[in-house]
């Protein structure tokens, strides 16, 4: 009796089980599926947020460091005040860093990969553009960094660190692919338009783009061998910007509402007082009787002259590539000294004119009628170029680059005895990556800025 | 029906029909002449027995001469000789040291059967405490439990956790039951955790008035039947539900009015006006630091301002001042005021606790801040009903309550926009309220004559504290249904069907104003948060009790139980308004529509057994397997075996009291219990790898975000910043907990000892796994990760003084300690964010350390061998010496170095928790004082680092003096010896909160504090009878009167992240409130 109850109860919990479970399933239903994210993205969508990001990044972390340490402007409160005299901390650097990687780049490689099944080629050529440039401005301030390694997370949690050389040839290599790419019979079935904020999806622009940042690419590494300033100039020739209109920008807007702004003019309101022109700056631009003063040197708030809500922000523009060709055709191997004196009045032309002054135009002759700034009967010299370029990009990143590898304009440490030559790694990867190199600090060298 | 048939069949083979001489029938009551259900009738030295029927009414046939044994759980057991009637009713008397507990599913069980330790607190006890939120209540009352309220404001949450952290970044606070069903707690964010408002958290809505008792469920064996979220303890509360015996109506009303007051504030230099480097800078500079000159050398120019009616500060020698009208030095903290909170409870209790009996009840609670205009009131009704049906075999229990709780609160924490950031900030040379009689409610306070805010900054840096509570205010309201019906259906003696549904539906609607000017947002912004949840728990189950031989009793539980919670959030965001004064949606320039929602689901069937053996020997036995939605992968094809898993617990209680004769003993239990619980994942949805539509950020700004332009983005990454790998084949995890207690009571009564010691061990833990960046992730869902806790429990109760008078002295201590330590997190992973700052500083998990470690930067200390070095290639010594830079050209000469990159520089955990209460009860006079001690744990005094930076902390009034810091040369390891100025360039830089030292404002957050002070008198008079009136109790109740602690910041007891995980973190937190009351109570 007892044994048979128990066989038949067995029986009974068997059965309970095996309908229980087949019923499991619509009892369930897609219970654990998030029905408000998409587990696919169009290359539109991504192209718009990959752009953004590595804009906003160029023109919101990385050129306040690159501002606060070459002294054009000044950390005036808080958090500031401290990185202006030199006080950033790995931990500073996380937001930045994950910009670049698990967002910037890891977003254009699907991007890449996605354009590549399609044959989707303009995206094709954009996304390995912009990887380029996102990883040429790693490489610049961190030196060594992961990428031959990464974006790979079934094979490897730990990335190993790229040399800052394998970077540069990596970078090359990408800006060789874009331009393959852009370059193809067929652009694909599908090509970018609106979401293609800075060049609209013209194939013609982003060729001149990878053309001007390959050279950017090669002036980098000026220090490290001389012909690399003849190769930056040999990209140019393929066909760099032709005037402004060709400049890689990105204009912002929110339509008021603050969020969607460009990076500074969100700065100067949501962190007003913070950060404000600097003494060195603005007593350069004095010095020289410069009418730009009136409007980089413009107290940092809502009426900013430059830096509007709607501010069209620059990642790689024709008036840095003419003070790029003047740098270059000093430095070559056979100077062009003729041909660096035009292409430095060029750019300071190109930087009147985007200044917004009043009758640029005229300034522009008055300004350059001073010995200070065109010398008359000598050639230019290095000093003047990169001092005007210094001036002109006023808080664009490229000016730490230019600091490192030339010296101009000279500054003085705000603090102790040194200025930051680089940044340390992020306390995430410190963390989470044991290929991390140790012992770095600011006034360390990256691998093109030798001595 | 199966299972029930085997039962039956035993219930056969247990129950042998012996020959019989005689009927004998009758009924067994308690005291008060209730019958006894289920009782135990049995002939001695026999298997012959039967149980009580549903009216204590047996019947059984016994041999003449018989000896006959009643027993009945919680009842002492009599022994009664035939004698020549056949009818023979017995009493049986109450166990008197027996409590009956009630614990998993809502069951009441008799406490010397526990084999785990559950501990129980009446309802009177958490309203005697008068706090508005129930978890405060049970502060220090019970042993093995944390409770941290995260601050004074009115409506704040506080975070309960038992026996330590399960979870590396999921849920580590108890499951809240009532009346044996889930309801939801949850804590949610509008903005950063480190910002916004202080948010409830929603057991909030709980009126403890409500509450008949709470039983806290520490272990997993006890909790073992909650499955996935009860691995985390239980807080069971079983509801007020009508008369528990008699008849007639009955009418209760309690109020009380407490006032609060602010309990320790934060120590602000008052010698240093406005200014950089000594030298004085006027308030239309913008500047924000007070490295002025000393206000006694400053003078007012008589010209009146829109910053100050006394005109602009000016050094003595300068012509314009006017000696008669030295600078005056104003007390930033009179924006504080006394907060005032009033409570009504009002009940009616009527029906026969025998048919169907009912409490109907209406409270409501009304609080004002110490910040003028915080507020939040909550009023619940509430009907609990009984119900005995179908010849007594069908029972019904239910509470239905409505409860609607709305609150305006103020912005805090890290934010321009938070109230103690501005108002400490602020100079001591500027008055906030601009000299007004009634700032609150006085622009000329806050708005400059040209329509911007006034600041202390022209306009700009921080909110000032009256605009914060004018123009950046929170509000919000919830409207909350919890019912819950348990219908039980006898079906034969000794076996019952149990229907138990619980429902708990809450809408919760929020709205975060930002004016135009407010500083975190000077475009002006508006948030509308909206939050539905609901959930669903219900159980079927077979409840029986079978005496298996006349020593042996069985009962037994077994059923299912379906579970699911529902939640759905949509935010939207409306920036940029266009005019002032109409902070609405029809003013903004953009809204930004952010749906989420987080669904989840259970499946489980479940049992347990429990044998009591000759009243002194136990055994439980508890089994449950879940089927869980979080495990399921959307891309595999459904296999419920990915989704299963089953665990066990089992339980021993040996009462040893039972065997031993000791005259002085009157109890004395050992148990052990093993249980293990099996977790799913700690949110929905990670199983897959979504797009998200993004917000674009540094850090510093709003960003972008999309539609941008009109135009769609997406990105893995997701608007919170993280990039997270979905993982589709998770696996559970587990718990696994071994408890040993003991318990007795001694000497009558006078001394009761209940100590358990336990152990558990969290493995596979289902986490994101923080992971380098450079792999397109910034997370990865993995099974990976273990913690384990070691704890121990102690209550002890003293009653020094029983005296013939009445005269009554009672002494509980509870003490709590444990220590939860991470064992691993992943492969090559040391360390893991879970809240807080990320760079600044941060509460970490780390492998090998305590529960989250507050994480920063460090000076450089000595870590060689001799003493003498720092070495790069050794781990940083936190009991190094400090390493001095010696370098002359150094601009921090003299000063420590900082160590490279983030250490582990201090444990928010305390040692130890003790909880004494001491009451003195004579003739309807009662005393009780609970201290409170929280002994070590330490907490990162932010605002300090920050006030440091500003030159507003007390402490840099010492910045005319110069020290040589103890240490070693960096150079020579030699002994420093060179002196440094403690002035501006140090407390800016090494010396500033936002410099790359946090670890020297981690502060020892231990404290003693006077908790709770209840004086009441129950009115005892031939008058009252004659009014009708059966009960009329008057007291004084103080809170949080006494603080005794060494941090120097606001008081310890506070959390920037609210209940959040991550605990020890104090960043302009809103100060805490002392508190008095008075009660009052009758009851007709």
């Amino acid at each position: 009796m007892l044994i048979k109850n128990i066989k038949s109860a067995g029986l009974a919990l068997m059965t309970t089980a095996f309908l229980g479970l087949s019923a499991c399933q619509s009892y369930f239903g897609d219970v654990n599926v998030d029905g408000n994210a998409p587990l696919d993205a169009s290359p539109a969508a991504l192209l718009l947020s990959s752009e953004t990001r590595l804009v906003y990044t160029i023109g919101g972390d990385m050129t306040r460091f690159s501002a606060l340490f070459t002294q054009q402007v000044e950390g005036f409160a808080r958090q500031f005040q401290v990185y202006y005299t030199y006080g950033v901390l790995p931990g500073d650097l996380n937001t930045m860093w994950d910009n670049m990687y698990s967002g910037t780049l890891a977003d254009l490689k699907r991007l890449q990969a996605k354009s590549d099944a399609n044959n989707y080629n303009v995206y094709g050529g954009i996304a390995r553009a912009l990887q380029a440039h996102a990883l040429m401005m790693v490489a610049d301030y961190w030196g060594d960094a992961p990428f031959s390694t990464g974006f790979d997370i079934d094979k490897t949690l730990q990335p190993t660190y790229d040399t800052q050389a394998q970077l540069y040839t990596t970078i090359l290599t990408l800006l060789t692919d874009a331009r393959t790419k852009l370059a193809a019979a067929t652009p694909g079935s599908l090509v970018p338009s609106s979401t293609d904020i800075i060049y609209g999806g013209s194939a013609a622009k982003w060729t001149k783009y990878c053309n001007v940042l390959a050279a950017r690419a090669y002036l980098h590494l000026g220090k490290l061998d001389a012909a690399n300033y003849s190769k930056a100039l040999a990209e140019l020739a393929k066909g760099g910007f032709a005037a402004s209109a060709d400049d890689a920008r990105f204009g912002f807007s929110g339509g008021g509402a603050g969020v969607g702004d460009a990076p500074w003019a969100q700065f100067n309101s949501q962190r007003a007082g913070d950060i404000i022109p600097a003494p060195k700056y603005k007593s350069i631009l004095t010095g020289l009787n410069d009418p730009r003063l009136a409007t980089y040197g413009a107290t940092m708030n809502a009426s900013h002259p430059i830096f509007t809500p709607t501010q069209a922000v620059g990642i790689l523009t024709f008036t840095e590539q003419k003070f790029m060709e003047a740098e270059c055709k000093l430095k070559s191997a056979t100077p062009d000294t003729a041909g660096a004196r035009g292409a430095y009045l060029a750019g300071i032309q190109s930087s009147f004119n985007e200044s917004k002054i009043a009758n640029a135009a005229t300034a522009y002759t008055t300004y350059i009628g001073q010995a200070t700034v065109v010398p008359q009967n000598a050639p230019v010299t290095l000093e003047q170029v990169m001092t005007q370029k210094y001036l002109a990009m006023y808080t664009d990143p490229e000016v730490f680059n230019d600091w490192r590898r030339t010296g101009f304009p000279t500054l003085t440490p705000l603090t102790g005895n040194a200025i930051p030559r680089r940044l340390v790694y992020p306390q995430t990867e410190l963390d989470l990556n044991g290929n991390t190199p140790k012992n770095i600090n600011l006034f360390g060298r990256v691998g093109w800025d030798i001595q | 029906m199966k299972k029930c048939s085997l039962i039956l069949t035993m219930l056969l083979f247990s129950i042998t029909i012996a020959l019989a001489q005689r009927t004998i029938m009758g009924t067994v009551t308690d005291a008060k002449g209730e019958a006894l259900i289920g009782a135990a009738v049995l002939v001695k030295n026999t298997t012959t027995g039967t149980v009580t029927d549903v009216d204590g009414k047996y019947s059984l046939d016994v041999p003449n001469n018989a000896l006959l044994v009643f027993s009945y759980v919680g009842y002492m057991t009599q022994e009664i000789a035939l004698s020549a009637s056949n009818v023979l009713n017995v009493t049986l008397a109450e166990a008197q040291l027996q409590e009956v507990i009630v614990t998993a599913l809502g069951t009441k069980r008799e406490s010397k059967a526990l084999g785990y330790a559950a501990q129980q607190v009446g309802g009177d006890k958490l309203t005697e405490a008068n706090t508005t939120n129930v978890v405060d209540a049970l502060n220090g009352k019970v042993a093995g439990v944390q409770i941290t309220s995260s601050g004074g404001t009115a409506g704040a949450s506080s975070r309960i956790v038992l026996r330590g952290q399960t979870s590396l970044d999921g849920n580590n606070q108890a499951l809240f039951v009532i009346d044996g069903l889930r309801i939801d707690n949850s804590e949610f964010g509008t903005e950063a955790n480190t910002a916004g408002v202080a948010q409830s958290n929603r057991a909030i809505d709980i009126n403890p008035s409500d509450i008949e008792s709470v039983t806290v469920l520490k272990g997993a064996a006890a909790s073992a039947l909650y499955g996935v979220d009860g691995a985390r303890g239980v807080v069971m509360i079983t509801t007020k539900k009508g008369n528990k015996k008699g008849k007639g109506l009955s009418i209760e009303y309690n109020t009380s009015v407490t006032t609060t007051q602010i309990n320790k504030t934060v120590p602000l230099q008052t010698k240093y006006g406005l200014g950089d480097l000594g030298k004085h800078f006027g308030f239309n500079t913008g500047l924000s630091t007070s490295w002025g000159p000393r206000l006694d050398t400053m003078f007012f120019d008589g010209v009146p301002t829109d910053f100050d009616p006394n005109g602009s500060l000016v050094g003595k020698s300068n012509p314009l001042a006017k000696t008669s009208s030295p600078a005056k030095i104003y007390d930033p903290f009179t924006v504080f005021q006394n907060g005032l909170t009033t409570q009504h409870n009002f009940a009616i209790m009527g029906g026969d606790a025998e048919k169907t009996s009912f409490r109907l009840a209406f409270g409501n609670t009304s609080e004002t801040g110490i910040i003028p205009k915080n507020t939040f009131n909550r009023t619940n009704i509430t009907l609990g009903t009984t119900s005995n049906m179908a010849d007594n075999k069908l029972h019904l229990r239910s509470t239905i309550q409505y409860v609607k709780t709305d609150s305006r609160r103020i912005t805090q924490g890290n934010s321009v926009s938070g109230l103690m950031l501005g108002l400490l900030r602020t100079p001591p040379s500027f008055d906030n309220a601009n000299g007004t009689a009634d700032p609150n409610n006085d622009k000329k306070a806050y708005y400059l004559s040209d329509g911007r805010q006034r600041t202390y900054r022209n306009g700009v840096g921080y909110d000032n504290p009256y605009w914060i509570i004018n123009n950046t205010p929170y509000t919000d309201q919830v409207n909350r249904f919890l019912g819950n019906i348990d219908l039980t259906y006898d079906v034969i003696k000794g076996l019952s069907i149990n229907a138990k549904v619980g429902t708990d539906i809450y809408q919760e609607n929020r709205l975060q104003k930002y004016e135009i000017n407010s500083r975190a947002v000077p475009g002006g912004r508006l948030v509308d948060d909206r939050y539905t949840y609901r959930n669903l728990d219900a159980y079927l189950t077979a409840l029986g009790t079978i005496a298996l031989s006349k020593d042996l009793n069985m009962n037994y539980t077994v059923g299912g139980n379906l579970y699911g919670a529902y939640l759905d959030n949509l935010t939207v965001q409306g920036d940029g308004l266009d005019n002032t004064n109409f902070v609405n949606f029809n003013n903004t320039k953009s809204k930004l529509v952010t749906p989420s929602m987080r669904n989840q689901k259970s499946l489980s069937f479940l049992g347990s057994v429990d044998f009591g053996y000759k009243s002194f020997l136990y055994l439980g036995l508890t089994g449950r397997n879940d089927f869980v939605s979080n495990l399921i992968a959307p891309s595999k094809p459904f296999n419920a075996s990915d989704i299963s898993f089953f665990y066990p617990s089992a339980n021993l209680s040996f009462v040893f009291s039972e065997l031993t004769k000791f005259k002085w003993m009157d109890y004395g239990k050992l148990r052990i219990s093993m249980g293990q619980v099996g977790g799913g994942a700690p949110d929905p949805y990670l199983t897959s790898t979504p797009y998200n539509v993004p917000v674009v950020s540094d850090g510093w700004t709003s960003g972008v975000s999309f539609p941008f332009k009109s135009l769609y983005g997406l990105s893995v990454k997701a608007a919170n910043g993280n990039t997270t790998k979905g993982s589709t084949t998770l696996k559970p995890s587990k718990t696994t907990d071994t408890e040993l207690g003991f318990e007795t009571k001694l000497f009558r009564g006078r001394v009761t000892v209940d100590f358990s010691v336990y152990k558990r061990a969290s493995s596979d833990q289902i986490i994101r796994v923080p992971v380098s960046s450079t792999t397109s992730y910034s997370h990865q869902v993995l099974n990976s990760g273990s913690l384990s806790t070691k704890g121990m429990d102690i209550v002890l109760g003293l009653t020094p003084i029983r005296a013939e008078n009445g005269f009554k002295w009672d002494v509980n201590f509870n003490y709590t300690t444990w220590r939860t330590t991470i064992e691993s997190l992943a492969d090559g992973v040391k360390t893991q964010f879970i809240g807080g700052f990320s760079s600044l500083m941060g509460v970490y998990n780390i492998a090998g350390q305590p529960y989250g470690q507050l994480y920063g930067g460090a000076f450089m200390r000595t870590n060689d061998a001799s003493g003498t070095k720092f070495d790069p290639a050794l781990p940083y010594n936190p009991s190094g010496k400090f390493v001095i830079n010696d370098n002359p050209t150094s601009a921090n000469y003299g000063r420590p170095l900082v160590h490279p990159g983030n250490v582990n520089v201090g444990n928010p955990n305390p040692d130890y928790l003790l909880g004494i209460t001491n009451s003195f009860s004579f003739k309807g006079f009662t005393l009780s004082g609970l201290i409170d001690i929280r002994s070590g744990g330490q907490m990162w005094n932010g605002t300090l680092g920050a006030l440091q930076n500003f030159g507003m902390a007390s402490t840099t009034e010492n910045r005319e003096t110069t020290t040589i810091f103890e240490g070693v040369k960096a150079t020579d390891g030699q002994p420093n010896n060179i002196s440094s100025k403690l002035d501006q360039t140090w407390y800016t830089v090494l010396g500033s909160g936002f410099g790359a030292v946090a670890s020297q404002f981690v502060e020892n957050s231990s404290f003693i504090r006077l908790r709770q002070m209840n004086a009441s008198y129950k009115v005892n008079s031939a008058w009252l009878t004659k009014a009708k009136i059966s009960e009329l109790t008057i007291g004084l109740t103080g809170r949080n009167l006494w603080v005794k602690t060494d941090y120097t910041g606001v008081d310890p007891e506070t959390s920037l992240t609210g209940a959040r995980n991550s605990q020890g973190l104090d960043y302009f937190n809103m100060p805490n409130t002392k508190s008095w009351a008075i009660n009052f109570g009758v009851k007709f």
